[in-house]
């Protein structure tokens, strides 16, 4: 078990996010959280990073709780990947991945050569090498959203945490981040959680879903079991139809225009 | 590369300023004087007494305010905030202006200068963690309020001074000057202006992951508070010192860290020690113009403002959209 939730609640201003919340995440495992705009998809994120404070439950990220570990033993464990970032200071996209290897570098040293290889090689997992030395405010979204994967993998860490990672990409770039995800899992074993807006990026690379139904109501399991058109309408209030496209599961939107 | 040009402008700098002034000495001058042998004991008195210590504290002063400039703009993550944000130069200015009106001897007036300023930084940590512990812009505000007060607490000072004595010195002192100052000065601003220094270089990689903001240096596994106190602290203590020793001077930390990055780039392994040695370089080439180029010394912040005004105006018209 790479990441486990249980039973847990917050409530923010009284009123209650999550209640008895569980789920779990395996070793070389994708889940995705799906839900709405403003369930709590990020909300819950930050829990399990441990910026917000949960009122009940556990955290637990493999054998230790949460509560154990301090920033630097929680970075190692956990590889983030922000919606957006940005930097007022003209940071190369190389420096900017440089910096994920933070928690590897003591308080007065630099980082050494096996940190600048660490970056070379995640660069080129995700596909951003050529990117390394241009300034990282000026790429695009999409750019920069890559580039912050590369920050979040160059520690190679058990578990990577991905907010919306797919949301800000053209199509193009949604199969990149789509075929990184599923190779992080089988190639590198390294666990994947991540929130989305698209059940059909969920059904790509997700072994495990979990649905935020609102009023602190939660579904966990099977990615195959939760995209069930009846599950997504009470979800998101629009028909899904559901199809097979090259041996594999795809489900859509029927748009109501 | 760009190291050695920084370092033999700076050499460059000191023995122009070694030779320059009203009693103009040659570079064989100087260098029988370092050799041993002055050809006139003059020679002597004016290096060693005068300009040696004058330069050295120059150097110090322009290191210290830059790169406490750089630590606080990568803290605040805010390319427009200079070394006194916190109220610093408010504390040490009414610090120096309170030793002047209670004591004949000028002696208080740089340790004033220098408890002052701590207690005004103090102040406004104390205000902001009571207001927010977790906001720096509360700290800012914190900042603003604090040297509000101090502003005018030096204003009645200046209003309840004696005019024919007390209140030039004060208002001299507030301008800014390296003029007279001595080897025990130097004792003073040394020791405190190196440690100072060498923490932030030391802590020069995590400046880098500070400036990506509180939340993204705690994913990236950083102590946040413990080391944003830690590089406060460090930079607060330098610029009181500098302050204390010089009189407040503006805009030096607020300009050459955008020198420094426009010509260094933004990560602070390279960007913290070419703020010590631009700020080093600059403070002594201006405080050189200070004392040479008329009869009279012209006030130090006069001159850093007249120079370092129209640049930062220039990079905000180059460089403006990006930061706002």
């Amino acid at each position: 078990m790479v990441l486990e939730v249980k039973d847990l609640a917050f409530s923010f201003a009284k009123k209650s996010i999550f209640n008895d919340l569980n789920f779990d995440v395996k070793k070389g495992e994708t889940v995705t959280i799906l839900g709405v705009n403003g369930v709590g998809k990020s909300t819950l994120i930050r829990n399990i990073l441990g910026i917000l404070e949960f009122q009940k439950g556990e955290v637990n990220y493999g054998s230790s709780s949460l509560h154990s570990l301090n920033n630097k033993q929680r970075a190692q464990y956990i590889g983030y990947v922000p919606q957006k970032e940005t930097n007022p200071f003209a940071f190369s996209a190389g420096e900017v991945v440089l910096m994920g290897r933070n928690s590897n570098i003591s308080m007065f040293s630099k980082p050494k050569k096996v940190d600048m290889d660490a970056v070379d090689e995640a660069m080129d997992i995700v596909g951003v090498s050529h990117l390394k030395d241009r300034v990282y405010n000026e790429l695009s979204g999409g750019e920069m959203q890559l580039v912050m994967v590369a920050r979040a993998l160059c520690t190679f860490p058990p578990l990577m945490i991905m907010d919306e990672p797919i949301s800000h990409l053209d199509v193009g770039r949604q199969n990149q981040m789509l075929k990184l995800i599923s190779m992080l899992n089988e190639k590198y074993g390294i666990s994947v959680l991540m929130t989305s807006h698209y059940p059909d990026h969920a059904l790509a690379v997700s072994n495990k879903t979990l649905l935020l139904k609102g009023d602190a109501q939660s579904e966990f399991g099977d990615t195959h079991e939760m995209m069930h058109d009846e599950k997504l309408f009470s979800l998101f209030g629009v028909n899904f139809t559901s199809l097979h496209l090259d041996g594999k599961k795809r489900t859509f939107p029927r748009w109501h225009v | 590369m760009r190291y050695i040009v920084l370092i033999g402008s700076i050499v460059l700098a000191m023995l122009v300023a070694l030779s320059i002034g009203r009693f103009s000495l040659s570079l064989n001058d100087i260098w029988q004087v370092f050799m041993g042998h002055p050809a006139s004991s003059i020679h002597e008195t004016i290096i060693y007494d005068i300009r040696l210590p004058r330069i050295i504290a120059a150097f110090f002063i322009g290191a210290s305010l830059a790169v406490a400039g750089t630590a606080f703009q990568s803290l605040f993550r805010n390319p427009l905030v200079g070394p006194n944000i916190l109220g610093v130069a408010a504390g040490s200015g009414f610090g120096a202006a309170l030793m002047i009106i209670l004591f004949e001897s000028l002696i208080w007036v740089q340790f004033g200068a220098f408890g002052f300023g701590l207690l005004a930084v103090t102040m406004t940590y104390f205000i902001g963690s009571r207001a927010n512990k977790k906001s720096i812009l509360v700290l800012v505000l914190s900042g603003i309020i604090v040297g509000a007060i101090f502003s005018a607490l030096i204003s009645l000072i200046k209003y309840a001074a004696d005019p024919e004595d007390k209140l030039p010195t004060i208002v001299y002192w507030l301008m800014g000057s390296l003029s007279g100052t001595s080897w025990n000065d130097l004792w003073f601003l040394i020791p405190i202006s190196f440690i100072g220094i060498l923490i932030l270089y030391l802590l020069r990689w995590k400046i880098n992951i500070l400036s990506t903001g509180e939340e993204q240096a705690i994913f990236l596994g950083e102590r946040v508070k413990f080391l944003t106190a830690v590089i406060i602290v460090s930079a607060t203590v330098i610029t009181s010192a500098s302050v204390a020793t010089c009189g407040i001077v503006g805009w030096v930390g607020l300009l050459i860290p955008h020198i420094a990055r426009m010509v260094f780039g933004a990560n602070h392994l390279s960007l913290i020690p070419s703020s010590v040695l631009i700020g080093g370089l600059y403070m002594i080439v201006v405080d050189t113009v200070a004392r040479s180029v008329t009869a009279a010394e012209i006030p130090l912040s006069i001159l850093t403002a007249l120079i370092g005004a129209p640049l930062i105006g220039a990079l905000l018209m180059t460089k403006g959209k990006k930061w706002f």
